[in-house]
């Protein structure tokens, strides 16, 4: 078990934007193919809803919700901050056992993987335009959408609670890098 | 820079993509006798066409899927995408 280690110990605020470590949520990755009957009605039962489909779209319930992050692929994250303690949950047990112990699909454990950038405010775009090809301003882009595009060089998982509110994934790693490059392209705004 | 159509993602720009080489190479059968030259061709030889070209790239900073892409590589024009299972 690891225990939580945050790479940044600041939060700052600048122009109607700002940004905070999210502490740890627990994010669990899973692998499965749509087209399984078996796969989409044993997760259909143990989450509680159904997977997206469609690109770049989620799906949420009152203690979890789901990403879009490839055909076969998604991210299910809890929407309530978890103790700092553990890493060990019981929805990744369960799935574990119905499917991954029955070859229906794959599931990993992410949390200390990535960690979330909380970004609030109504400048968000506008800094995160400065280093990253996806145009926000597309039709396709608007609320509760997820997006994996890059950010200065970073590979990045864009989440678009609402227009104000934005939890940014990024790989542990490079936490304190894009960390620091926020900071420096907020002060332009 | 351009713009490609993923047909998992819709249109993305460059960046996100990585080239993976021609997409009508085909591997020699498994455990059927063959000669030196045909891996050799198989191994190294590429055609280098200039005009109409048909490709693989990968979505490697978005869904992390292959597909195919049908490319001018003298206008950099792109025709068309599709899934590996699909027809270009």
């Amino acid at each position: 078990m690891l225990d939580f280690f945050t790479p940044v110990n600041e939060s700052q605020s600048y122009n109607n934007f700002s940004m905070k470590e999210k502490t740890p949520v627990a994010k669990i990755n899973l692998r499965g193919n749509l087209e399984n009957k078996e796969f989409v009605s044993k997760v259909g039962k143990i989450i509680g809803m159904i997977l997206p489909n469609k690109a770049c779209n989620t799906s949420s319930k009152e203690k979890i919700t789901s990403l879009w992050l490839g055909p076969n692929e998604w991210l299910l994250v809890s929407n309530n901050e978890i103790p700092k303690e553990t890493n060990i949950y019981e929805l990744e047990q369960v799935l574990f056992d119905n499917i991954s112990k029955n070859n229906l699909g794959a599931i990993t454990n992410v949390t200390d993987h990535f960690t979330i950038f909380k970004l609030s405010g109504s400048n968000i775009f506008e800094v995160l335009s400065k280093g990253c090809p996806f145009d926000f301003s597309s039709d396709d882009f608007g609320d509760n959408k997820v997006v994996q595009t890059i950010l200065n060089h970073v590979d990045v998982t864009i989440h678009r609670r609402s227009e104000n509110d934005v939890d940014l994934y990024v790989r542990r790693s490079f936490a304190g890098y894009l960390w620091d490059w926020l900071k420096d392209s907020a002060k332009l705004i | 820079m351009l713009e490609i159509k993923c047909p998992y993602c819709g249109k993305r720009s460059q960046n996100e993509f990585s080239y993976g080489g021609d997409a009508k190479i085909k591997r020699p059968e498994l455990g059927k006798e063959i000669s030196d030259k045909e891996w050799d061709n198989f191994v190294y030889y590429r055609d280098n066409p200039k005009g109409k070209h048909s490709e693989l790239w990968h979505h490697i900073s978005g869904c992390r899927q292959w597909f195919k892409v049908s490319r001018d590589t003298a206008s950099h024009e792109i025709f068309k995408t599709a899934k590996l299972d699909e027809d270009l």
